[in-house]
């Protein structure tokens, strides 16, 4: 590990400007920067701690420093926003989610094999190629919807509920405050290769701010994991629907695991928008959903798993 | 020598044998004999220390001038080291000690390229990240199907592909004649994968030497502390005797611990250079690519069977890769059930990868799996139930009483056809049937001392290789002295102490129990003769009783007969005469029996409920040998179900090397476990203790792969058996 500075951070704005300065990382819970920078994938001059800075959260945000256990446990969030407080419930393990936070959680690195592993060439590393795309490579997690320089897989549980949520993201810097969208907080790798986000410089995720809806009061997480102890999913699914005298007014489907990035189907929106949700608009959504995925030479499973996973979803809309 | 007459076996099944017992001996424990301690559940003597963190494994050995030693690996499968520069290792501040392999061909990725020796870990690190290595890369081949192909790359000067003497056993004409006169035939290919041992405390350990430079103390994670003595003497060009091994507890060795390795070897070499204690604990990568691993295997099976249910013939040709060597990777299959006619036909296949080693019952949870799975698809052309069938073709007294008993806790009736059920989330219930050879050898030695003020002091040099052996020792001493467990202090793990086996093959028990037994007997019949002659009365006719000495001319409690005692009593056990009894079965037997759930738009599959009756002869810890029993279980669910090491065919590195990536079963993915230790006296030693360890985890992927079956309908001939294959089983891709 590279050696590197430690700063406490009093505040938000504090921590943006050391983080605008200097080769530097932002730590949220730390669980798994620390690994990253074992394995010199991460190799920061400074690193800004964000646990100790002034929350100051609003009424109607979720502050970005909030572990998972503190998010699952919430009352708000959950009868607000059930798709967000059951994807903090279902990540890793009790220890995790107790110094895990939702910042951390949505800014956190792809757990692909050949990123981690600085043997391998990766375009994400600012290599040449995406070594998961070779022949014979062990794939079976990567994305299904992979991009030409990248097969990664997305690993947060939380963004895709925040995007299903339509979730904004209050975010501070020292040249401005904005706030951003969550569905825009991802970026292809080809345009931000090991930043996975559109956070500049010195940009950190302050707040998640959240409007209750009928959309969100109507949204659910579901994902399937292959050991049920600590396992990132191989599928997600976020879902929230405004169901208005028996019809879709409004749906969202957002998919984690399965590209880059959080992977939104407007065609399964499309497929269910003015319908009402019955076994057949189900089945002709999670059809959509899987459209147009090219999944690699492993993961063709993880295709028939995410439409199982999208009428699970959907049919827990439903009732 | 007077003949005695012994009682084995079990309820509903019993002989009487005859035994020689040479005059001063323990008469063998038959079945009629009413122990106090043996067979109860006793907590670990060790637990609180556990717990507590208070005992000291070799990874929590400190000195203040302690060292860090750490090996540079390489990344690529198969090259030449053209080039190591060590000029700005050597010139970072803390780098004491260094040496460079260059020249050194590698077969695998993780061969050691440079080694490193730096006064804190962080140095040390940085150091290696300064290495400059050249390599002159050559082509590689990391799986077993690659390296069989024609013109694949070789790993050593002979072909990759070897089927040696012993690889070739039974009678290929016998099993093929079976099979003509046979009505019904299957054929099927099983596969199984790596498993790496994945030991929580990983290999290694700290060398020390004395101030001359003479004599050197190694403290090592290791399951055989003699064994390590011997090895690392040997590579070092000095005496066993001027080596001593301490083990004092150890984080799981599962066959992968037995000696001194390559890592030792340098870091004893640093310590001895520098003159300071030095450290090498391996990393969790190191530890997945080159601390041992249980072999693969693609087995091609051919089985038959008479309509009336008779098996006939059993045809196995298997290849496996225990990596870079030759050889290793043969499984146990055909076998355990009454074959007309068996043949089996193993090839080890060279692979550019880490090395296999023991891994807890070699060759059966592989072969298992593919022989247990075969007994169902044969049953199931049969239109048999495949606990009938099993039934029928077994004659093992102990199985064939076990198979009752795991039927009815698991609840065998409620077993459906399979693949008749229609719903997305589907039941099955399998099981699958275990053996092991019945263990334990002389070669033990134990020395028991009985002090004037009552104390009781049991020691042997080997280890407890986290099977309770520290408890074993106060159970076994506790019941001859008539003393209860706590009352003994045990010592082991320390070369100084008298000779112990490695823990391989389930042997530690079984060996140790008869020379606890023997020392303790001899310290009593010394302590016995000294109270007839303090006070009268005869010797012969003397015992020790819950404390208390009994047939003695005035009641006496132990301690007041060890005050009578001049000095302290110095007894040893051990020797051949403890082994002169004969055994009740060939072998060890056992039956496991799993209900799982699988879901079929999924793939996923969850083990609900696992039932296992084991024999292991006498039992002596109930308690630690559920323990045991559970644990072989956990780890076989995790074979069944999720492990598997993973090499890139490209770069030929580990992709998976950490516990994220390769993936064993956790709290959440255990069942409930009913583990019945099945207690009977085996004979084979005064004491009739068998092994244990190892039969546990044998049988357990089969019955899994039996159980999936029957819930979806058909067989996933490959583990672990993960959502995609299951999917694909189902058609469902």
């Amino acid at each position: 590990m590279k050696r590197f500075a430690y700063l406490q951070a009093a505040s938000f704005g504090a921590a943006a400007k050391a983080l605008a300065a200097r080769n530097s990382v932002a730590k949220g819970g730390g669980t798994d920067l620390l690994d990253l920078m074992k394995e010199r994938i991460v190799e920061p001059n400074e690193v800004v701690s964000l646990l100790k800075a002034e929350r100051g959260e609003r009424k109607g945000e979720l502050s970005s420093l909030a572990t998972l256990s503190e998010t699952a446990e919430d009352a708000w969030i959950g009868i607000d926003f059930p798709a967000i407080q059951q994807a903090a419930a279902e990540a890793a393990t009790p220890q995790v989610r107790n110094v895990a936070t939702v910042g951390g959680n949505l800014c956190q690195h792809t757990r692909c094999w050949y990123f981690r592993n600085k043997s391998f060439d990766c375009f994400k590393r600012n290599g040449k190629s995406c070594s998961a795309m070779e022949d014979g490579a062990h794939n079976r997690y990567n994305a299904i919807f992979p991009h030409d320089s990248c097969a990664s897989a997305h690993p947060s549980n939380l963004a895709p509920a925040l995007i299903a949520c339509k979730a904004k993201l209050s975010c501070v810097h020292p040249d401005g405050d904005r706030v951003l969208d969550a569905e825009l907080l991802y970026t292809e790798p080809e345009r931000n290769k090991m930043g996975d986000t559109m956070l500049r410089q010195g940009e950190i995720i302050r707040a998640v701010v959240l409007e209750s809806t009928p959309l969100t009061r109507n949204s659910i997480y579901v994902e399937f994991r292959e050991r049920l102890s600590f396992d990132f999913a191989v599928a997600s699914v976020a879902a929230a629907a405004h169901i208005e005298g028996g019809k879709v007014k409004e749906v969202r489907i957002v998919c984690g695991a399965v590209a880059p990035t959080p992977y939104r189907s407007k065609a399964a929106e499309k497929a269910l928008t003015g319908k009402p949700l019955t076994d057949a608009t189900i089945a002709a959504a999670s059809e959509a959903v899987a459209k147009g995925a090219t999944p690699l030479a492993q993961n063709r499973y993880k295709v028939t798993i995410l439409k199982s996973l999208v009428r699970e979803a959907l049919r827990g809309l439903r009732s | 020598m007077s003949e005695k007459e012994v009682r084995l076996g079990f309820l509903g099944n019993e002989k009487t044998v005859k035994v020689q017992v040479p005059d001063g001996s323990p008469v063998p424990w038959g079945l009629a004999d009413d122990l106090k301690v043996m067979g109860k559940d006793h907590p670990r003597v060790d637990a609180l220390a556990k717990v507590t963190g208070r005992a000291k494994y070799s990874y929590d050995i400190r000195f203040t001038n302690l060292i860090y030693a750490r090996i540079l690996r390489s990344p690529h499968a198969a090259a030449t080291i053209t080039k190591v520069d060590l000029s700005k290792v050597k010139a970072l501040k803390g780098v004491l000690f260094t040496e460079s392999y260059e020249g050194r061909a590698v077969r695998y990725a993780g061969a050691q390229v440079a080694g490193v020796a730096a006064v804190s870990e962080e140095i040390l690190d940085d150091a290696l990240a300064l290495v400059k290595v050249e390599y002159e890369v050559q082509p590689h081949v990391v799986s077993t199907d690659a390296a069989m192909k024609p013109g694949a790359p070789t790993v050593t000067r002979r072909p990759n592909v070897i089927v040696s003497r012993r690889g070739r056993q039974g009678n290929q004409d016998a099993a093929q004649r079976a099979h003509k006169e046979a009505d019904v035939v299957v054929e099927a290919e099983y596969r199984t994968q790596v498993q790496t041992h994945s030991c929580l405390e990983t290999h290694g350990g700290v060398c020390k030497w004395d101030e001359e430079g003479k004599k050197l103390t190694v403290w090592h994670s290791t399951q055989s502390t003699f064994g390590t003595r011997r090895s690392i003497a040997r590579r070092l060009g000095i005496g066993e005797s001027d080596v001593t091994v301490i083990t004092q507890h150890m984080g799981g060795g599962f066959g992968s611990k037995f000696g001194a390795d390559g890592w030792d070897v340098f870091c004893a070499r640093a310590a001895k250079a520098t003159g300071r204690p030095c450290r090498y604990m391996l990393d969790r990568k190191e530890e997945h690519m080159i601390g041992g691993n249980r072999p693969d295997s693609i087995q091609k099976c051919k089985f038959s069977a008479k309509r009336d249910g008779t098996l006939m013939g059993g045809e196995v040709h298997s290849w496996g890769s225990a990596g870079n060597g030759h050889g290793g990777a043969g499984v146990y299959n055909p076998g355990i059930y009454n074959f007309r006619g068996r043949y089996s036909e193993q090839a080890g296949v060279s692979t550019h990868a880490g090395g296999g080693r023991a891994f807890r019952a070699p060759r059966h949870p592989q072969g298992l799996f593919a022989l247990e799975c075969m007994m169902d698809e044969l049953a199931e052309k049969l239109g048999m139930d495949p606990l009938a069938f099993r039934k029928q073709n077994d004659t093992h007294p102990v199985r064939l009483a076990q198979y009752d008993i795991g039927a009815k806790e698991i609840g065998w009736k409620r077993r459906e056809k399979s693949g008749s059920q229609k719903g997305r989330f589907r039941r099955g219930l399998g099981m699958a049937a275990s053996r092991w050879p019945h263990t334990g050898r002389p070669g033990t030695v134990v020395d028991c001392r009985i002090g004037k003020d009552g104390s009781v002091l049991i020691a042997n040099g080997s280890q407890d290789i986290g099977t309770g052996t520290r408890t074993v020792m106060a159970i076994c001493g506790a019941e001859e002295l008539g003393l209860k467990p706590e009352e003994i202090n045990v010592r082991l793990g320390n070369t100084n102490d008298p000779y112990g086996h490695g823990s391989g093959g389930s042997t530690t028990t079984a060996s140790m129990a008869p020379s606890v037994r023997h020392a303790a007997f001899n310290a009593k019949r010394e302590l016995l003769a000294n109270v007839a002659r303090k006070i009268g009365g005869d010797a012969e006719k003397m015992d020790l009783k819950d404390g208390k000495v009994v047939g003695a001319k005035r009641a006496l409690t132990f301690k007041q007969a060890c005050g009578l005692l001049q000095s302290d009593v110095d007894a040893r056990g051990g020797g051949e005469a403890l082994w002169r009894v004969p055994r009740f079965s060939r072998e060890v037997a056992g039956v496991q029996f799993v209900e799982v759930e699988v879901d079929t738009e999924t793939g996923g599959v969850r083990v609900i409920k696992v039932v296992i009756v084991q024999d292991c002869g006498r039992v002596v810890n109930a308690l630690t040998a559920r323990s045991q029993m559970n644990g072989g279980v956990i780890q076989g669910i995790s074979y069944a179900l999720f492990e598997n090491r993973l090499l890139d065919p490209n770069l030929g590195d580990m992709v998976n090397a950490d516990f994220l990536g390769y993936k064993f079963a956790g709290a959440l993915d255990t069942p409930e476990i009913v583990s019945i230790p099945f207690d009977s006296s085996q004979g084979g030693s005064i004491t009739g203790v068998s092994s244990l360890g190892e039969p546990c985890t044998v049988p357990t992927a089969g019955a899994i792969g039996n159980a999936v079956a029957n819930a979806i309908g058909v067989h996933v001939r490959s583990i672990p058996i993960t959502p995609d294959k299951v999917l694909e089983a189902l058609g469902a891709i």
